[in-house]
Protein backbone atom coordinates (compact mmCIF):
# COMPACT_ATOMS: atom_id res chain seq x y z
CA UNK A 1 0.00 0.00 0.00
CA UNK A 2 1.41 3.03 -0.99
CA UNK A 3 1.60 4.91 2.51
CA UNK A 4 -0.64 8.04 2.82
CA UNK A 5 -3.78 6.41 0.92
CA UNK A 6 -6.98 5.75 2.61
CA UNK A 7 -6.89 2.04 3.18
CA UNK A 8 -10.16 0.22 3.19
CA UNK A 9 -10.39 -0.77 6.57
CA UNK A 10 -10.55 2.91 7.51
CA UNK A 11 -9.12 6.51 7.22
CA UNK A 12 -6.09 7.24 8.05
CA UNK A 13 -5.46 10.37 10.33
CA UNK A 14 -3.92 13.44 7.95
CA UNK A 15 -0.97 14.43 9.90
CA UNK A 16 -2.02 17.71 11.58
CA UNK A 17 1.32 19.05 12.69
CA UNK A 18 3.61 21.85 12.06
CA UNK A 19 6.06 19.33 10.00
CA UNK A 20 3.41 18.14 7.94
CA UNK A 21 1.32 21.33 7.17
CA UNK A 22 5.49 22.52 6.25
CA UNK A 23 5.76 19.66 3.99
CA UNK A 24 2.66 19.85 2.44
CA UNK A 25 3.29 23.76 1.65
CA UNK A 26 5.63 23.03 -0.72
CA UNK A 27 4.13 20.29 -2.93
CA UNK A 28 0.25 20.52 -2.23
CA UNK A 29 -0.21 22.94 -5.67
CA UNK A 30 1.50 20.00 -7.76
CA UNK A 31 -0.18 17.42 -6.85
CA UNK A 32 -3.16 19.52 -7.49
CA UNK A 33 -1.59 20.27 -11.04
CA UNK A 34 -1.19 16.66 -11.19
CA UNK A 35 -5.02 15.38 -10.82
CA UNK A 36 -5.63 17.65 -13.40
CA UNK A 37 -2.99 16.61 -15.48
CA UNK A 38 -5.47 14.04 -17.87
CA UNK A 39 -8.48 17.13 -18.04
CA UNK A 40 -10.91 19.14 -16.54
CA UNK A 41 -12.42 18.57 -13.31
CA UNK A 42 -15.25 20.09 -11.10
CA UNK A 43 -14.45 21.40 -7.76
CA UNK A 44 -16.09 18.52 -5.96
CA UNK A 45 -14.67 15.89 -8.38
CA UNK A 46 -11.23 17.63 -7.39
CA UNK A 47 -11.02 17.73 -3.89
CA UNK A 48 -12.59 14.63 -3.45
CA UNK A 49 -9.89 12.75 -5.39
CA UNK A 50 -7.05 14.39 -3.14
CA UNK A 51 -9.24 13.69 -0.22
CA UNK A 52 -8.04 10.08 -0.91
CA UNK A 53 -4.71 10.77 0.20
CA UNK A 54 -4.99 12.46 3.80
CA UNK A 55 -1.48 13.14 3.51
CA UNK A 56 -1.93 15.82 0.96
CA UNK A 57 -4.65 17.55 2.63
CA UNK A 58 -6.77 18.54 5.69
CA UNK A 59 -9.89 19.32 4.98
CA UNK A 60 -11.69 20.11 1.46
CA UNK A 61 -12.37 24.25 2.04
CA UNK A 62 -8.58 25.00 2.52
CA UNK A 63 -7.86 24.13 -1.32
CA UNK A 64 -9.99 26.59 -2.99
CA UNK A 65 -7.77 29.68 -1.53
CA UNK A 66 -4.97 27.59 -3.38
CA UNK A 67 -7.23 27.05 -6.77
CA UNK A 68 -7.35 30.64 -6.58
CA UNK A 69 -4.12 31.58 -6.69
CA UNK A 70 -3.13 28.83 -9.29
CA UNK A 71 -5.78 30.59 -11.73
CA UNK A 72 -4.28 34.37 -10.35
CA UNK A 73 -1.10 32.87 -11.26
CA UNK A 74 -2.01 31.25 -14.84
CA UNK A 75 -1.35 27.67 -14.06
CA UNK A 76 -4.95 26.58 -13.96
CA UNK A 77 -8.04 28.30 -15.64
CA UNK A 78 -11.69 27.88 -15.16
CA UNK A 79 -14.70 27.37 -17.13
CA UNK A 80 -18.36 26.78 -16.34
CA UNK A 81 -20.49 23.24 -17.61
CA UNK A 82 -24.19 23.07 -17.43
CA UNK A 83 -24.45 19.86 -15.17
CA UNK A 84 -27.50 17.10 -16.19
CA UNK A 85 -28.33 17.58 -12.19
CA UNK A 86 -28.01 20.56 -10.15
CA UNK A 87 -26.15 23.48 -10.51
CA UNK A 88 -23.67 24.26 -13.55
CA UNK A 89 -20.15 23.45 -12.09
CA UNK A 90 -17.04 25.36 -12.56
CA UNK A 91 -14.00 23.26 -13.88
CA UNK A 92 -10.44 23.83 -13.34
CA UNK A 93 -7.73 22.92 -16.31
CA UNK A 94 -4.33 23.11 -16.92
CA UNK A 95 -2.77 26.14 -19.03
CA UNK A 96 0.31 25.40 -20.96
CA UNK A 97 2.12 27.14 -17.91
CA UNK A 98 0.60 24.99 -15.41
CA UNK A 99 1.74 21.92 -17.55
CA UNK A 100 4.79 23.08 -17.89
CA UNK A 101 5.44 23.88 -13.98
CA UNK A 102 4.16 20.60 -13.38
CA UNK A 103 6.44 18.74 -16.06
CA UNK A 104 9.20 20.82 -14.32
CA UNK A 105 8.22 19.40 -10.79
CA UNK A 106 8.02 16.15 -11.91
CA UNK A 107 11.31 16.12 -13.48
CA UNK A 108 13.03 17.36 -10.00
CA UNK A 109 11.10 15.63 -7.46
CA UNK A 110 12.73 12.00 -8.01
CA UNK A 111 16.28 13.46 -7.31
CA UNK A 112 15.11 15.90 -4.38
CA UNK A 113 13.12 12.89 -2.77
CA UNK A 114 16.92 10.98 -3.51
CA UNK A 115 18.41 13.87 -1.67
CA UNK A 116 16.27 14.22 1.30
CA UNK A 117 16.62 10.09 2.43
CA UNK A 118 20.38 10.97 2.05
CA UNK A 119 20.77 13.30 4.08
CA UNK A 120 18.03 11.91 6.70
CA UNK A 121 19.99 8.45 6.42
CA UNK A 122 23.62 8.62 4.21
CA UNK A 123 24.17 4.90 5.54
CA UNK A 124 20.76 3.71 4.02
CA UNK A 125 20.68 5.56 0.96
CA UNK A 126 24.21 5.84 -0.81
CA UNK B 1 -36.10 25.19 1.69
CA UNK B 2 -35.17 23.62 -1.98
CA UNK B 3 -31.54 25.30 -2.26
CA UNK B 4 -28.81 23.62 0.24
CA UNK B 5 -27.15 27.51 0.54
CA UNK B 6 -30.61 28.54 2.60
CA UNK B 7 -29.79 25.72 5.21
CA UNK B 8 -29.20 26.87 8.80
CA UNK B 9 -26.07 25.24 9.55
CA UNK B 10 -24.64 26.22 6.03
CA UNK B 11 -25.35 29.94 6.87
CA UNK B 12 -24.08 29.51 9.85
CA UNK B 13 -20.58 27.91 8.81
CA UNK B 14 -20.09 30.31 5.70
CA UNK B 15 -21.05 33.39 8.40
CA UNK B 16 -18.46 32.00 10.31
CA UNK B 17 -15.88 32.03 7.40
CA UNK B 18 -17.23 35.55 6.76
CA UNK B 19 -16.13 36.62 9.93
CA UNK B 20 -12.94 35.30 9.95
CA UNK B 21 -11.86 36.62 6.68
CA UNK B 22 -12.39 40.25 7.89
CA UNK B 23 -8.40 40.90 6.70
CA UNK B 24 -9.16 39.78 3.23
CA UNK B 25 -9.67 42.09 0.24
CA UNK B 26 -13.66 41.64 -0.67
CA UNK B 27 -12.79 40.92 -3.80
CA UNK B 28 -10.94 37.50 -2.28
CA UNK B 29 -13.64 37.49 0.46
CA UNK B 30 -16.18 37.20 -2.26
CA UNK B 31 -14.33 34.61 -4.02
CA UNK B 32 -13.19 32.11 -1.52
CA UNK B 33 -17.33 32.10 -0.66
CA UNK B 34 -18.66 31.70 -3.94
CA UNK B 35 -16.33 29.19 -4.44
CA UNK B 36 -17.54 27.42 -0.92
CA UNK B 37 -21.16 27.94 -1.55
CA UNK B 38 -20.99 26.29 -5.12
CA UNK B 39 -18.91 23.42 -3.59
CA UNK B 40 -21.94 23.06 -0.53
CA UNK B 41 -24.42 23.55 -3.67
CA UNK B 42 -22.48 20.65 -5.62
CA UNK B 43 -21.83 18.57 -2.67
CA UNK B 44 -26.13 18.41 -1.42
CA UNK B 45 -27.47 18.90 -5.52
CA UNK B 46 -28.18 14.71 -4.89
CA UNK B 47 -29.51 15.13 -1.32
CA UNK B 48 -33.11 16.12 -0.26
CA UNK B 49 -32.14 19.27 1.41
CA UNK B 50 -33.80 18.64 4.55
CA UNK B 51 -31.10 15.56 4.97
CA UNK B 52 -29.68 17.09 7.93
CA UNK B 53 -26.61 14.65 8.42
CA UNK B 54 -25.75 14.73 4.89
CA UNK B 55 -25.68 18.79 5.14
CA UNK B 56 -23.14 18.28 8.23
CA UNK B 57 -21.11 15.63 6.63
CA UNK B 58 -20.42 18.10 3.75
CA UNK B 59 -19.78 20.98 6.07
CA UNK B 60 -17.37 18.45 8.24
CA UNK B 61 -14.88 17.68 5.37
CA UNK B 62 -15.03 21.16 4.01
CA UNK B 63 -13.34 21.56 7.02
CA UNK B 64 -14.09 24.43 10.34
CA UNK B 65 -14.29 27.70 9.67
CA UNK B 66 -11.15 28.61 10.97
CA UNK B 67 -8.88 26.67 9.57
CA UNK B 68 -10.72 27.44 6.18
CA UNK B 69 -10.28 30.82 6.68
CA UNK B 70 -6.38 30.71 8.31
CA UNK B 71 -5.61 28.79 5.01
CA UNK B 72 -7.46 31.89 3.07
CA UNK B 73 -5.15 34.42 5.15
CA UNK B 74 -1.99 32.65 4.67
CA UNK B 75 -2.48 32.03 0.52
CA UNK B 76 -2.24 35.97 1.00
CA UNK B 77 0.65 36.43 3.74
CA UNK B 78 -1.95 37.33 6.38
CA UNK B 79 -3.03 36.60 9.50
CA UNK B 80 -6.18 36.63 11.72
CA UNK B 81 -5.36 39.79 13.92
CA UNK B 82 -5.00 39.52 17.82
CA UNK B 83 -7.64 41.55 19.52
CA UNK B 84 -5.88 43.99 21.54
CA UNK B 85 -6.84 43.99 25.66
CA UNK B 86 -10.37 44.65 26.67
CA UNK B 87 -8.91 47.03 28.59
CA UNK B 88 -7.26 49.43 26.02
CA UNK B 89 -10.16 48.86 23.58
CA UNK B 90 -12.48 50.85 26.45
CA UNK B 91 -10.13 53.71 26.60
CA UNK B 92 -10.29 53.94 23.21
CA UNK B 93 -13.96 54.34 23.24
CA UNK B 94 -14.36 55.97 26.02
CA UNK B 95 -12.19 59.10 24.52
CA UNK B 96 -14.00 58.38 21.62
CA UNK B 97 -17.45 59.10 23.46
CA UNK B 98 -15.88 61.96 25.96
CA UNK B 99 -16.15 65.11 24.16
CA UNK B 100 -19.86 65.29 24.81
CA UNK B 101 -19.87 65.54 28.42
CA UNK B 102 -16.17 67.82 27.68
CA UNK B 103 -18.23 70.27 25.40
CA UNK B 104 -20.41 71.37 28.56
CA UNK B 105 -17.01 72.96 30.29
CA UNK B 106 -17.03 76.50 29.15
CA UNK B 107 -14.35 78.19 27.12
CA UNK B 108 -11.97 75.47 27.32
CA UNK B 109 -14.49 72.56 26.35
CA UNK B 110 -13.96 72.07 22.25
CA UNK B 111 -10.61 72.42 22.83
CA UNK B 112 -10.82 69.74 25.17
CA UNK B 113 -13.57 67.63 23.32
CA UNK B 114 -11.05 67.74 20.00
CA UNK B 115 -8.00 66.92 22.72
CA UNK B 116 -10.03 63.65 23.56
CA UNK B 117 -10.93 62.49 19.86
CA UNK B 118 -7.64 63.13 18.51
CA UNK B 119 -6.14 61.05 21.08
CA UNK B 120 -8.70 58.25 20.31
CA UNK B 121 -7.75 58.98 16.60
CA UNK B 122 -4.38 57.93 17.51
CA UNK B 123 -5.02 55.12 19.72
CA UNK B 124 -7.13 53.56 16.59
CA UNK B 125 -4.26 54.06 14.27
CA UNK B 126 -1.46 52.91 16.65
CA UNK B 127 -3.17 49.50 17.27
CA UNK B 128 -2.71 46.10 14.98
CA UNK B 129 -6.40 44.98 15.77
CA UNK B 130 -7.87 46.92 13.06
CA UNK B 131 -7.90 46.59 9.42
CA UNK B 132 -6.33 50.04 7.21
CA UNK B 133 -10.24 50.62 6.62
CA UNK B 134 -11.60 50.81 9.62
CA UNK B 135 -8.19 52.92 10.76
CA UNK B 136 -9.14 55.41 8.16
CA UNK B 137 -13.10 55.42 8.72
CA UNK B 138 -12.76 55.89 12.50
CA UNK B 139 -9.67 58.88 11.97
CA UNK B 140 -11.90 60.75 9.50
CA UNK B 141 -15.03 60.40 11.94
CA UNK B 142 -13.10 61.60 15.07
CA UNK B 143 -11.38 64.29 13.20
CA UNK B 144 -14.80 65.46 11.25
CA UNK B 145 -15.65 67.84 14.51
CA UNK B 146 -12.62 70.55 12.65
CA UNK B 147 -14.90 71.08 10.03
CA UNK B 148 -18.11 70.14 11.12
CA UNK B 149 -18.35 72.22 14.01
CA UNK B 150 -17.68 75.75 12.64
CA UNK B 151 -19.99 74.39 9.69
CA UNK B 152 -22.78 74.00 11.81
CA UNK B 153 -21.64 77.20 13.69
CA UNK B 154 -22.13 79.41 10.32
CA UNK B 155 -25.41 77.28 9.48
CA UNK B 156 -26.66 78.82 12.64
CA UNK B 157 -25.18 82.47 12.60
CA UNK B 158 -26.98 82.24 8.91
CA UNK B 159 -30.45 81.13 9.97
CA UNK B 160 -30.45 83.43 12.87
CA UNK B 161 -31.17 87.36 13.39
CA UNK B 162 -30.22 87.63 16.84
CA UNK B 163 -26.37 86.54 15.96
CA UNK B 164 -24.64 83.78 17.94
CA UNK B 165 -26.26 82.50 21.11
CA UNK B 166 -24.53 80.49 24.07
CA UNK B 167 -27.43 77.91 23.10
CA UNK B 168 -26.42 78.09 19.53
CA UNK B 169 -22.88 77.90 20.50
CA UNK B 170 -23.26 74.66 22.19
CA UNK B 171 -26.04 73.14 19.40
CA UNK B 172 -23.32 73.93 16.96
CA UNK B 173 -20.52 71.82 18.69
CA UNK B 174 -23.09 69.22 19.90
CA UNK B 175 -23.52 69.06 16.37
CA UNK B 176 -20.56 68.98 14.95
CA UNK B 177 -19.01 66.56 17.18
CA UNK B 178 -21.79 64.18 16.07
CA UNK B 179 -19.96 61.98 14.06
CA UNK B 180 -16.72 60.90 17.06
CA UNK B 181 -20.26 59.08 18.30
CA UNK B 182 -20.91 57.33 14.76
CA UNK B 183 -17.04 56.25 14.85
CA UNK B 184 -17.39 55.53 19.09
CA UNK B 185 -20.56 52.87 17.52
CA UNK B 186 -18.57 51.56 14.46
CA UNK B 187 -15.52 50.65 16.53
CA UNK B 188 -17.40 48.82 19.30
CA UNK B 189 -19.38 46.79 16.94
CA UNK B 190 -16.06 45.56 15.04
CA UNK B 191 -14.21 45.15 18.60
CA UNK B 192 -16.98 42.79 19.79
CA UNK B 193 -16.96 40.74 16.11
CA UNK B 194 -13.03 40.44 16.23
CA UNK B 195 -13.17 39.30 20.01
CA UNK B 196 -16.26 36.64 19.01
CA UNK B 197 -13.92 35.33 15.90
CA UNK B 198 -10.83 35.06 17.95
CA UNK B 199 -12.65 33.23 21.06
CA UNK B 200 -14.72 30.71 18.74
Amino acid sequence: MVPGITNPDGPAEAPDGPVATQLRKGVLEYCVLALLKDGPRYGVELLQELGRFPMLATSQGTIYPLLSRLRRAGLAETFLRDSASGPSRRYYTLTDTGREALREFTTLWPAFRETVDHVLDPGENP
Amino acid sequence: MNNPIEHPLVRAHLDAVTRYTAPLSEERRRELLADLREHVEVSLAEHDPADEAAVRRVLEQLGTPRQIADAALAEDGLTLPEPESARRTNVTLLLAVLPFPLLLLPVAGPVLALAAAVTAAVRVTSSRMWSREQKKQATLLLLAPVLTTPLAAAAFVATSSAGLTAVDVLAACALGFSPVLLAAALLARSAARLRGAATA
